[in-house]
């Protein structure tokens, strides 16, 4: 008997595409042939805004790429900036960046295993996930008045400073955090389902990773030792005391274990820099104010940061003028997306969802 | 076997003694809400130079210039910021900007209302904050 | 002395005045008996339907409470009521049939879940209550109703699955199908060693049995376990909600279906899970029967244990990943049948060590 080779439509309103990604996805039965993402679905223009507007007005636009890790969007951004224009960023505003940005990586991945475990099945790790990243958009909150769109990093620095009731409510999350994310992964690790579904499921060899350019904790779950913030470090990474976890699995559960062990490297960061704040100027005076509209900037700049989807660059050309000449953007999710299809050939429809889900897509970034 | 599963449900079965954490909003304040929550677009009139930096760096062009007759003073143009609320990301960039710090978003997130005039013009932006407390 | 739940209703009628028994002699009976069944029947539809919602509120509130969350709170005391405003909702929404469904059958799958179901309702012995036993069937052969009825259902997914016209809930319908032919053959399997055991298909006699000896769940762990797990698919929640498989599937069989039809879908996935757990305390943990030295509370301690299942069944919905379909599959051909095989072998030395011969 001939089975039917059927085509079908994932997304791009399907509970389990993190957004709007759709795939056509070729099934025989229900194993998966071939899965083609189709993308485009959120375009929203942000390059080419970026050359209608200040440069200080950017950051808005990128505050809405990567919308679980925004402080990380801004961060490349601003950079590009401040080294296309020669800006100092005073030392405090350095070390606040890295507080913020290391802080955004864990509710970023907090996200992530909270929508990995709704893709597999399980309704209630969403729940504890969120609860743990409320703390932290709460701390967001507090310091830059937003809990989704923070615009907090400006070109010169950060807009505000700590405010009072930071610090009891940073110690309170700090504390516990690691003993509620030993709790959470407790839910999946041991889970003899959870091992089945992810355990050589969605394999991606280190030189298939490396042909589609992959980075971030998708690599690192390849085998490969690459991370922006040990390669080149930026901000002061080079003064902190932190590990690339890095795993040899290249499937899923690898993919789970280094997120995971991210966070935790993450909360190690966010605790040395919280120790070595130093007081003083938290923007650059020159650029506060009116001197935010007055920044100007000739020739072109490239700065890669590592966001939590992995490496994320900024291309920035200035003409001179107040406003940038041309943005680029190298977004990390829509490298990683690429290698979809070889990831999936060949397993099941549940593997599909399990895979793409620990690709962590976030389709702002993707789309632009 | 089972250790895993069984382990999983024993750490989920113990979050059945743990306090709910939902705020249910109406009727409870949010606990966290913040000073700087940045919400409602508002302008002190009295201080306002007309200098329209808000209107170049808003980067949805909600912020406009138009004229107002009110003299204050300083700005003789008699030019303020209007407010496309239905446009505006309440991004801060104005009150960022604001040499006089004359605009700045207010605590109010309760934007809610049942007319369709999203442009605020300057007599409706300039509100303190405690007028904002009884509703327009 | 004990009385069947049947003469009780027959005595109530009877003191109001409606006894046809009396007034058309050779046909009278028959008539009496029609009227008295038929109102039995409508008790456990009224009673069946209650529980469901029962359980309903149960599964969001514990849900709720596992999940750090509040729940249903807003309609009625504590959202008592709050499964009444949805099922309002549901009978005003409009009745969507889509373009190249086969209707007929998209119509009809719906009760075929359903209907089943509640039919099975009326075939658990509930035990007894002070003097009188909440009995509706005794017949012969109840263990074998339903099984029978139980069968039912996953047609009908499968037919809702093929109706629909989509590739979502064809895909749905297919798992359906494959996943009923896993559990079903290990569950009637490790219902043998049951049957071995007493002797009898009668479900009133089986708890009866468990009463006088001990529960066959402590006899016959490895049946149990087997016929726990089969239980669980059969009701198709987490981790083994295959056909319907949201993340994955979309909804699954009943993707098409909206407002009340998709209802009734709801309803019959906590309808079967109450059952469920009605089903596997009547077999294995003595069911109705009286506690040793109370007498006469037979259906709350059946209540108790169900429940007790019940809050079983929804933690492992709430804690658990989904399984794989092919390793489910395997799961069941490859585990769960051969346990059940090892345990009519368990069953045989039980029963002839009971008969002296070992």
């Amino acid at each position: 008997m001939e089975e039917k080779i059927i085509e079908v439509n994932f997304g791009p309103q399907h509970p389990s595409t993190h957004g709007v990604l759709r795939l056509k996805v070729k099934l025989k039965g229900e194993t998966v042939l071939s899965a083609e993402p189709i993308i485009g679905y959120l375009h929203r223009n942000a390059e080419k805004l970026s050359e209608f507007n200040y440069y200080a007005s950017n950051t808005v636009f990128m505050d809405r790429l990567d919308y679980v890790g925004n402080h990380n969007m801004e961060l490349g951004y601003v950079m590009a900036v401040e080294k296309l224009a020669d800006i100092d960023v005073p030392e405090r505003a350095v070390w606040l960046r890295m507080l913020f940005v290391e802080l955004n990586r864990i509710a970023s991945h907090l996200v992530w295993a909270g929508t990995m475990g709704l893709d597999l099945g399980m309704i209630t790790p969403f729940f504890y996930t969120f609860r743990e990243r409320e703390r932290i958009l709460q701390l967001f909150e507090m310091v830059s008045g937003a809990r989704l769109t923070y615009n907090y990093i400006s070109i010169g620095g950060v807009y505000n400073d700590l405010p009072n009731e930071f610090d009891a409510k940073f110690n309170e999350f700090v504390e516990d955090f690691s003993s509620r994310l030993k709790e959470i992964e407790s839910l999946f690790k041991e889970n003899e389902v959870f091992i089945q579904r992810m355990k050589g499921i969605g394999i991606l060899p280190p030189e298939v990773a490396k042909s589609y350019s992959i980075t971030g904790p998708v690599l690192r779950a390849s085998g490969v030792n690459y991370d922006i913030r040990k390669v080149s470090p930026y901000l002061y990474y080079d003064k902190v005391d932190f590990d690339i976890p890095v795993s040899n699995g290249m499937d899923n559960y690898a993919r789970f274990e280094v997120r995971f062990r991210e966070m935790e490297q993450s909360l190690r960061i966010v605790k040395q820099v919280y120790g070595k704040l130093p007081t003083g100027e938290y923007q650059n005076p020159l650029y506060r104010k009116s001197g935010l509209i007055n920044i100007k900037g000739k020739g072109e700049s490239y700065v890669r940061t590592e966001s939590p989807r992995g490496e994320f660059g900024v291309y920035v050309v200035g003409d001179g003028s107040k406003k940038p000449y041309r943005v680029r953007i190298r977004s990390p999710a829509f490298q990683n997306l690429s290698a979809t299809n070889e990831m999936v050939k060949g397993s099941k429809i549940a593997d599909m969802i399990a895979t793409i889900s620990t690709l962590d897509p976030v389709f702002g970034e993707v789309d632009r | 076997m089972v250790k895993g599963i069984l382990k999983g449900m024993f750490v989920v079965l113990k979050h059945s003694r743990r306090k709910p954490v939902t705020v249910q909003y109406p009727e409870e304040a949010i606990p966290w809400h913040t000073k700087r929550f940045r919400g409602r677009v508002i302008l002190n009139l009295d201080t306002c130079i007309g200098c329209s930096l808000c209107s170049q760096i808003c980067p949805n062009e909600s912020d406009h210039m138009v004229y107002y007759d009110y003299e204050n003073g300083k700005n003789r143009k008699k030019i303020y910021p209007a407010v496309n609320i239905g446009t505006c990301t309440y991004c801060g960039l104005c009150q960022a900007v604001c040499p006089t710090g004359s605009i700045r978003l207010s605590n109010d997130g309760t934007l809610a209302s049942f007319g369709k005039d999203f442009d605020y013009l300057p007599d409706r932006l300039s509100r303190t904050e405690e007028e904002l407390k009884h509703h327009d | 002395m004990e009385y069947s739940i049947l003469q009780l209703i027959n005595f109530i009628l009877t003191y109001i005045g409606i006894n046809f028994s009396v007034y058309f002699p050779p046909y009278g009976m028959l008539v009496q008996r029609v009227i008295v069944d038929l109102i039995g029947g409508l008790l456990i539809f009224i009673a069946a339907a209650l529980t469901i919602i029962v359980v309903i509120y149960i599964f969001r509130k514990w849900m709720a409470d596992l999940q750090q969350r509040i729940g249903p709170n807003r309609v009625g005391p504590y959202g008592t009521l709050q499964l009444i405003a949805d099922a309002l909702k549901m009978f005003g929404k409009e009745d969507i049939i889509p373009d190249n469904v086969d209707p007929l059958l998209f119509r009809f799958a719906p009760y075929l879940v359903f209907i089943p179901l509640i039919l099975s309702y009326l075939l658990i012995p509930y035990g007894n209550l002070y003097h009188w036993d909440i009995i509706f069937t005794n017949v012969n052969v109840t263990l074998l109703l339903v099984i029978a009825f139980s069968a039912i259902p996953p047609i009908g997914e499968i037919i809702a699955g093929f109706a629909s016209n989509n590739k979502f809930s064809m895909l749905g319908a297919l798992r359906a199908a494959a996943q009923d032919l896993s559990y079903e053959i290990p569950m009637m399997i490790s219902l043998i060693g049951v049957i071995m055991l007493t002797g009898t298909f009668n479900l009133n006699s089986i708890s009866q049995y468990q009463w006088h000896y001990i529960p066959i769940a402590i006899l016959e762990p490895i049946g149990f376990l087997v016929f726990f797990v089969a239980v669980l698919s059969k009701m198709a929640v987490v981790p083994f909600d295959l056909p319907e498989s949201e993340s994955e599937l979309v909804s699954g069989f009943n993707v098409e279906y909206s407002g009340l039809r998709f209802g009734i879908f709801y309803l019959g996935v906590f309808g079967s899970i109450f059952f469920g757990s009605l089903f596997i305390s009547t077999v294995y943990l003595s069911g109705g029967s009286d506690i040793p030295f109370i007498p006469g509370l037979g259906y709350i301690w059946l209540l108790v244990k169900a429940f007790i299942f019940t809050f079983l069944f929804l933690t492992i919905w709430v804690s658990l990943p989904r399984i794989r379909v092919d390793k489910y599959m395997n799961f069941g051909w490859k585990y769960l049948l051969p346990l059940s095989i090892i345990n009519i072998l368990w069953t045989m030395v039980i029963v002839l060590a009971m008969h002296g011969v070992l």
